[in-house]
């Protein structure tokens, strides 16, 4: 993303962008200390709210994609500019200083609005007013919080004035509390007392034997050279559908008229209610304010799925929670395949009435869940061996001695071979047994060999890929059609913490993974999913 | 997500269907459905035929015709040229899936087999493994319940022109139990024992009752504990409880706009160049641009058009009646055939005094589906996974939903309760389709309500 201002337009792609955040405190935790994102661990934060354009997806490079925001940029730590804006974790009991700078052209403010609404009086979480500003003379503000104890969840920040135009426009962010001291659940100690059922989940992990593995709040080494796999591990995923024309629109209005708002209701009708005007069958429609674009912290289609950022990649056996927030104006209904989910929190509360009326502390377990505007939830994913995988002894249990009767045969042409230091089509190894699955992730498709002019297209079936996506799918375009480029991530298992016994310490690593567990962007995501050469580990078994 | 060329790999990890191990079965279905005279042959043992896509105009309650894309079954001569929804498909849990596909039309297509968790090119999503040519899809479904099935490549367009259908899956001596003997050639004969139900001649959904309503006995008689679920599992009606009357509610809508201006299925969708992302043709559509104008339940049409369309924005459905008001069902039940061999499915209910009622419902639509039932039902399920059953189902437990107060699904949630009624009763539940796209933390504005009959009688 480019700050508005510069001299001259440019423009860059964002493979692995909406990956900053920030750590409130005096030292990054273990669970992002793997992350090259982290720029710093502070007490002070300094944001500036300023605009930008940025480049979306397309399909097409000939095509324009560009959108217009409005956004939170970190400048001390410098991050660089992106929406949304950077993601702030901070511990229980925290006291956090949060110096804003306005140079935008209408009124702002900072806000933690379910904070605020979660501890009356405990607070404030919401800066003041801001009034209009201009890079060279912005206005200025300060706001000064402890976090309370019970805090822990997941929280969006955000502009909430004229709403919901400043917000929609890109001024918003998430904000993670973890609790202090660590209890094995991402939640603190008062709730851990009145859930029982979401203690129990968590205690549960990695010590009975229907969930093999770690615990969440486990991490362990791993056999050479694949690095350690964190404790507390922990993703987020940020909705919002960004409307290239409107977002235009209401910069030009805002800057030919400082001072004064956009009408928030012609926002709403234009975001929402924009007349679809055909121009023939098969043919372009008249562009309208409706969304054109739907993120995922700032991506989407590959470049969310395929960023080890947004996607985790992990093995069976290491469970990770995944919190979802929705900062835009339409309800997204997000699937995930491969594991079924625990729904944990809602809106930081343990009953959520609308879809468990009545009920509290109540965690199904889902493959697809409801995220309304404004909603916060957080998912626990057990990463269990996909539990539909023909196996003949039980759901999560170890394997029979004798396996399920595999065809042996090698499958010619689809395999994955090396011929010195080249990939090439053969045959792909015998098959064995169900789990794991040795001759798919040997496969490659289209073959090796498939060609696309000058390009190579053949992605070998390793690691494991799964998608998660908004089912209610027109969120699933770019441009108003381009599927899949919409909001989509995923999760991809990198190997097998409970691989009985056939490799050192029982740890399968498959091949190809990433050697990040988080953001890396010094590591390409399209280098990690090539075809590298297989590990040995997996050649030998 | 450059788009692959259509692949016809052999299932990797394929597995020997003649030679499984004792407790590890093949499906049964295609055997019995042909024994009961449902399908044509079967063209290959153990193997259930799905191929796509098949284009189709059929009306919507006003004679509007919209474009729809179908699956068919090359078995089962009632799947025709294709069924909306798609033949429903059951089978028993724990028995091993092979679904052979084969691609028609304009490609690409997959199955993705929504809620059961296999490894990625059994997952059938087209970006993370291939897209068909054909294929036969390998599973085990684990987890007694609901699930449904579609294309999943271009989904916007594809789930929502009707490529997908309903599955389920039973106790695991379903079917088995129907079958009297085994012939040489592998036919089977069948016995007495009507089809879907077990041995002892019931038909079971998966639930844990006990803690339902604490201090108050079960309501629901022949409700069974045992031992906790797993594929080893000697009781295969541990947490189950029976049924005896069965109602599948598959809430849908359509947009007729996207019908009308996108009736072909690369419309909106990259044709690729020689350089992936450089040269690809795209041009700019509208399938961001959702707005629903028709509405269905399992496929029986809500006859009412939007109050901002001048209609009444409320419609009563009616199964049995006539197309295109009605659905056209015989009896109103969903023939057999449809539904893998099991008869009686309901969509509206009609149900006598203390029988056991089951409702299976599925938000297909795109919107919201806000169900509102008339009386008092028991949520026992979420998604395919029974709420309280150990061991995964220990974090979770069942409840009661009083009647009149709604719950709220989205798309591709579903949910499975149970009733029972010692009185007649006579009356309505709601199924009211919300827009997604919404100004506040809620729902957003009602589109649709659809009434859906229910009578229970003595």
């Amino acid at each position: 993303m480019k700050e508005r201002g510069m001299d001259r337009r440019e423009f860059i792609s964002h493979g692995l962008g909406g990956a900053a955040a920030i750590v409130v405190g005096p030292k990054v935790p273990r669970w992002l200390a793997k992350s090259n994102a982290v720029i710093a661990a502070t007490q002070t934060l300094n944001l500036a709210l300023m605009d930008g354009v940025k480049e979306m997806v397309t399909h097409n490079a000939a095509n324009n994609a560009e959108c217009y925001f409005w956004l939170f940029k970190s400048t001390a730590p410098a991050i660089d500019a992106e929406v949304p804006g950077p993601t702030i974790f901070a511990f229980e009991g925290d006291t956090i200083t949060i110096n804003l700078r306005n140079n935008l052209p209408t009124a702002h403010r900072f806000a933690i609005p379910s904070m605020e609404a979660k501890f009356p009086g405990l607070g404030p979480f919401t800066s003041s007013t801001m009034a209009a500003g201009t890079p060279a003379t912005p206005t200025t503000t300060t706001l000064r919080f402890t976090l309370p104890a019970g805090s822990a969840g997941s929280y969006l920040y955000y502009d909430d004035l004229n709403a919901p135009v400043n917000r929609v426009m890109g001024l918003h962010g998430a904000f993670i509390v973890m609790p202090n001291p660590a209890n094995g659940t991402p939640y603190g100690a008062a709730d851990v007392t009145a859930n029982p059922r979401m203690a129990q989940l968590f205690a549960d992990l990695g010590a009975k034997p229907w969930w093999p593995g770690l615990a969440w709040g486990e991490g362990a080494a791993n056999p050479a050279p694949f690095p350690a796999t964190p404790a507390f591990r922990q993703y987020i995923w940020l909705l919002h559908q960004p409307s290239p024309l409107l977002f235009q629109e209401v910069g030009i209005f805002s800057f030919n008229n400082p001072g004064v708002n956009y009408p928030a209701q012609t926002f709403l009708d234009k975001f929402l209610n924009d007349p679809l005007i055909t121009q023939g069958a098969n043919k372009a429609p008249v562009e309208n304010n409706t969304p054109e674009y739907f993120t995922i912290s700032g991506q989407s289609g590959h470049f969310s799925h395929n960023s080890p950022f947004v996607c985790p990649n992990l093995r069976v056996g290491e469970p990770c929670i995944i919190r979802v927030l929705n900062a835009g104006l339409w309800c997204h209904s997000m699937h995930i395949h491969a594991n079924h989910v625990y729904v944990l929190a809602v809106n930081n509360q343990f009953s959520a009435q609308d879809v468990l009326p009545g009920q509290r502390d109540n965690h199904i377990w889902i493959d697809t869940f409801t995220s309304k505007p404004l909603d916060t939830w957080d998912w626990l994913n057990p990463y269990m061996r996909p539990p539909d995988v023909p196996n003949n002894k039980g759901i999560g249990r170890a394997d029979l001695e004798v396996p399920l009767p595999v065809d042996p045969t090698p499958i010619p042409n689809f395999g994955v071979i090396m011929v010195g230091e080249e990939v090439a089509a053969g045959d792909t190894p015998p098959g064995v047994a169900t789990w794991p699955p040795t001759q798919e992730m040997f496969m490659a498709i289209p073959r090796v060999g498939t060609m696309a002019g000058v390009n190579p297209i053949h992605v070998q079936l390793s690691p494991l890929c799964f998608p998660m996506h908004d089912h209610s799918e027109p969120s699933q375009t770019a441009q108003g059609g381009n599927y899949n480029l919409g909001l989509i991530a995923g999760m991809n298992f990198t190997g097998d913490r409970n691989a009985d016994g056939n490799l050192p310490g029982g740890v399968l690593s498959f091949p190809n993974i990433p050697e990040v567990f988080g953001p890396n962007p010094n590591v390409s995501p399209q280098a990690a999913a090539g075809p590298l050469p297989p590990f040995p580990e997996i050649m030998n078994m | 997500m450059f788009d692959p060329p259509n692949e016809s790999p052999p299932t990797p990890e394929l597995l020997d269907l003649e030679n499984l191990p004792l407790g590890t079965r093949a499906n049964p279905v295609p055997e019995v459905m042909l024994a009961a005279g449902y399908h044509s042959q079967v063209s290959v043992p153990h193997t259930v035929q799905r191929d796509l896509m098949h284009g189709m105009q059929l009306p919507g309650w006003d004679g509007k015709l919209l474009n729809f894309f179908l699956f068919r079954d090359q078995d089962n001569p009632s799947t025709g040229n294709g069924n909306f929804p798609a033949a429903t498909l059951r089978m028993p849990r724990g028995a091993i899936f092979h679904g052979a596909t084969l691609g028609h039309g304009p490609p690409p297509h997959t199955i993705h087999w929504h809620g059961i968790e296999p490894t990625p090119i059994n997952d059938g999503v087209g970006h993370c493994s291939m897209e068909l040519g054909n294929y036969t899809y390998q599973w085990q479904p684990n987890f007694m319940g609901f699930y449904f099935y579609h294309c999943h490549r271009n989904t916007v367009q594809h789930f929502e022109y009707g490529l997908y259908g309903a599955m389920i899956f039973e106790a695991p001596d379903a079917y088995f139990a129907s079958i009297d003997s085994i012939n040489p050639d592998g036919t089977v004969e069948l016995n007495d024992i009507p089809i879907g139900a077990g041995t002892d001649g019931l038909h079971r959904v998966q639930c844990n009752l006990d803690p339902v309503v604490t201090g108050r006995p079960n309501p629901f008689p022949g409700f069974t504990k045992g031992t906790p679920v797993g594929v080893e599992n000697g009781d295969p009606h541990a947490y189950t409880v029976p049924y005896d009357v069965e109602a599948v509610w598959v809430c849908d809508d359509r947009d007729s706009v996207w019908s009308d201006f996108a009736p072909d299925p690369r419309a909106f969708f990259p044709k690729h160049g020689n350089q992936p992302g450089v040269n690809d043709e795209f041009f700019r559509g509208f399938f961001h641009d959702y707005n629903a104008d028709y509405w269905f339940i399992t496929g029986v049409p809500v006859p009412a058009a939007r109050i901002d369309r001048g209609g009444t924005g409320i419609g009563t459905i009616n199964p049995a009646g006539a197309p295109p008001a009605g659905g056209g069902l015989p009896d109103g039940e969903i023939p057999p055939a449809l539904m893998s061999g099991i008869s009686g499915t309901q969509v509206a209910i009609n149900a006598r005094v203390n029988q056991t009622i089951l409702i299976r419902c599925l938000d297909a639509a795109y919107n919201y589906a806000r169900v509102t039932f008339p009386i008092p039902v028991a949520i026992i399920a979420f998604d395919g996974r029974a709420l309280g059953v150990p061991p995964f189902g220990n974090y979770n437990t069942a409840f009661l939903l009083p009647a009149g107060r709604p719950i709220l699904l989205s798309t591709a949630r579903r949910f499975d309760a149970i009733t029972r009624s010692g009185r007649p009763f006579s009356g309505f539940a709601f199924v009211e389709f919300l827009d997604t796209q919404s100004n506040t933390a809620g729902p957003g504005r009602r589109l649709m309500t659809a009434r859906i009959p229910i009578n229970i009688t003595t």
